[in-house]
């Protein structure tokens, strides 16, 4: 069955349904089945009135036989009907029920052909012309309801109409032959709807089809990854306890044997056993610590919010780190307002988070100052609380800051050496701030020392609420330079999105450019040095994130803010990791599209001006 | 002496902390290695404390505290849960299920004969 050349928009999926047409095939017979009691019930009327008009005209026992021949015809229509409704076949049985169907249809279109040559009286025009009505009617009521199904109607058409054209072509006569005429016209409107209703249906069936598959595709997608996220918390519970389980072992003895010497007759070895004990806590950490990021990565952090008094969680993480102060000759010092709001947050998690800032300080200052400010601040339409952590240490170049945050990055080697450390703990200090819906953000000069804020929000994200609106980006206090265009530069290999993008950011007045791909991307970049880069990530070919890479790498476009644009919100992290400025997930929510990029490009904040 | 019931299924945790305890001079270690011998042998022997790892076979850790504090012989033994797994809810349920105090794995031990110390002296 052939696809007609009207059909719209084809589905992208290629489905590979080696017996699509048999369904679609079965689909119709079972159409024009359920449409037998209106086309019996139609042929029975047409009938009647054939034989009523005609009664006069043509001798009875002619009417009353072929009359009797289509109403036993139609009976077994009916009965056939219910026979079908009754077997309720599959999909390879309908190929019987089709030819069933086939037959009937092509035994009503002898009947009523035949009735185009039986009852052909040229002498009454009146009961040719009815005659003729009649026919025209009986055609035209089987294209809404059997040229569903091609094989039965073709046939049918041809045999109920082309006696009678013969006929009366045949005839010779004028008046005849121009009765003749409406029916050739219906033969031709019969093929020509026909064939058109024929394939609409077909199309509406297949695009019937392909959605269930499609819905059937989406369904076990779904259910694999569901299966490959309960997977993934099974394994992290499992590593857990396995990699847990062994260093009972280290650590336990080797403490014993260091503390108890004389018992273990160890007196010896304690030198030895120290640095056993040493390595274990230390591999203890960096895996509590490694699970620990897995557990936020994934989602399955549990975050206990409680209300928190801040200035007293800072100082007992003063406490805590106070030998580590001393041990680097560091004053540490405190700052909060007289009247500081409790703070609905993960009272665990912030000290985490605050304990990880503080003795980072101190590792990295020498007989300096730790001052630690704790402020309330109005932003962004609600209430923050930030925690600065400021040093007057080494500080860090611009390279060593944009490392800062990744995994297992430390400023060098020797500080690794003399204080331990894995690596991670500024990489997860992040991800708490930004899983709580706030961030962590470094301003800092090699040589002056650093400052780190952790931003928080009064109140914490609910379940399932989006954690972005807390980016910080840049920095408070460090003001991007300003760039030489004031371009938005939409990289997108869709054209539609493209497009789209383009006229909503026009309307904000912003001047926009666009690339197709990451090679143009990047070339109009150097070109235009735009204000702004809005690029989503789902290109093929060279790739949306290498893109990204690309800008941070160089030296003049690295300051150009980025917005991503992903397809998945597992993505987001990946993005601010990367670089970005800003991570938005399809479909685009134009007015936050804008109000980032206002942000970004300083546009709408009363200190800009850019 | 002061008698310590530690329900631990894995014998080199087991082991260890037997090590420990008995380097204090003063405690007596008994070994359970089911939850469900673990809360027989708490009806039975009147242990002063309990030390129960929430993952052991037959009856964990929760149900065998749950059955310890339903018991009338056992119910006030002061309970110490320990528990190697990462998860934070693992607290939670321990206290609900009844015990006193909540260790992880690995254990600092010098803390935890603090923890027991203070228990037996209650």
């Amino acid at each position: 069955m052939k696809r007609p050349a009207t059909s719209t928009a084809t589905v992208k999926v290629d489905l590979a349904y080696p017996d699509l047409a048999e369904r679609v095939r079965a689909e119709q017979i079972r159409m024009v089945y359920l449409h037998s009691p209106s086309t019996t019930g139609g042929s029975l009327v047409a009938g009647t009135f054939l034989i009523a008009v005609l009664w006069n005209t043509v001798s009875h026992a002619t009417l009353l036989m072929w009359g009797g021949a289509l109403a036993i015809h139609q009976t077994f229509r009916i009965l056939s009907y219910r026979r079908y409704l009754a077997a309720q076949p599959t999909v390879s049985q309908s190929r019987r029920w089709g030819r069933l169907y086939i037959l009937a249809t092509t035994i009503a279109g002898c009947i009523w052909g035949s009735a185009g040559v039986l009852f052909y009286v040229p002498e009454s025009i009146l009961s040719q012309v009815y005659l003729c009505l009649i026919l025209f009617g009986v055609a035209s009521l089987t294209i809404p309801t059997i040229s569903l199904f091609a094989p039965a109607f073709y046939p049918l058409i041809v045999l109920v109409l082309l006696p009678f054209i013969v006929r009366s072509l045949a005839s010779g006569h004028s008046e005849q032959i121009a009765l003749a005429i409406p029916l050739i016209i219906a033969l031709l409107l019969a093929f020509t709807f026909g064939r058109k209703i024929n394939g609409l249906i077909d199309e509406s069936i297949r695009h019937g089809f392909e959605n269930q598959a499609l819905i059937e595709i989406a369904e076990r997608a779904r259910l694999d990854a569901e299966q490959s996220s309960r997977a993934k918390s099974e394994f992290l519970a499992t590593m857990s306890h396995e990699l847990r389980t062994p260093l009972n072992a280290i650590i336990g003895y080797s403490e014993l044997m260091t503390l108890h010497p004389a018992r273990f007759a160890t007196q010896a070895a304690k030198d030895p056993l120290e640095r056993v004990l040493r390595a274990g806590r230390h591999l203890l950490n960096l895996i509590n610590e490694l699970l620990d990021m897995a557990k936020i990565e994934a989602g399955k952090a549990n975050f206990h919010y409680e209300d928190v008094d801040v200035a007293a969680l800072v100082r007992d993480a003063v406490e805590t780190t106070r030998s580590l102060a001393e041990q680097t000759g560091n004053t540490v010092s405190v700052h909060c307002p007289d009247a500081l709001a409790p703070l609905r947050t993960d009272p665990k998690r912030l000290m985490q988070v605050v304990l990880n800032l503080v003795s980072n300080a101190c590792k990295f200052t020498e007989r300096g100052q730790v001052n630690i400010s704790i402020a309330q601040v109005m932003s962004e339409g609600g209430k923050w609380i930030e925690v600065a952590v400021a040093d007057t240490g080494i500080g860090m170049t611009r390279e060593q800051q944009e490392r800062l945050f990744e995994d297992f990055s430390q400023g060098d080697a020797a500080t690794q050496r003399k204080f331990g450390g894995t690596g991670l703990g500024l990489a997860i200090s992040r991800r708490i701030c930004r899983a709580m819906g706030g961030d962590l953000v470094v301003v800092s000069e090699q040589g002056k020392g650093s400052t780190f804020t952790a931003r928080l929000p009064e109140r914490p994200p609910r379940e399932g609420e989006s954690t972005e609106s807390g980016r910080m980006s840049p920095a408070p206090g460090m003001k991007l330079p300003v760039p030489a265009t004031g371009v938005v530069l939409i990289i997108d290999d869709d054209p539609v999105s493209r497009e789209l993008i383009a006229e909503r950011l026009g309307r904000h007045g912003y001047a926009t450019a666009v690339a197709r791909d990451a090679l143009e991307g990047l070339r109009r970049a150097r070109e235009l040095v735009p204000a702004a880069i809005t690029l989503d990530v789902v290109m093929p070919g060279y790739g949306g994130w290498s893109v990204l890479a690309a800008l941070k790498e160089d030296h003049e476009l690295c300051v150009i803010p980025v917005i991503v644009i992903a397809a998945l919100g597992s993505e987001l992290n990946k993005g601010f990791s990367l670089g970005a400025a800003e991570c938005l997930t399809k479909p685009v929510d134009p007015d936050r599209l804008v109000h980032a990029l206002n942000h970004l490009t300083g546009r709408g904040e009363s200190r800009s001006d850019a | 002496m002061p008698r310590i019931l530690y329900i631990e299924d894995n014998e080199d945790n087991a082991a260890m902390l037997r090590t420990w305890l008995e380097l204090e001079n003063d405690l007596e270690v008994v070994i359970a290695t089911d939850g469900a011998q673990g809360v027989a042998s708490a009806a039975r022997e009147a242990p002063d404390l309990v030390l129960m790892d929430l993952y052991l076979p037959v009856l964990d850790g929760f149900e065998a505290m749950r059955q310890i504090r339903a018991g009338s012989s056992s119910r006030r033994i002061p309970i110490i849960a320990l528990s190697a797994h990462a998860m934070e809810d693992d607290r939670a349920e321990a206290y609900a299920a009844g015990c006193d105090d909540f260790e992880t794995k690995p254990v600092d031990f010098t803390r935890l004969i603090a923890k027991i110390r203070r228990l037996l002296a209650a």
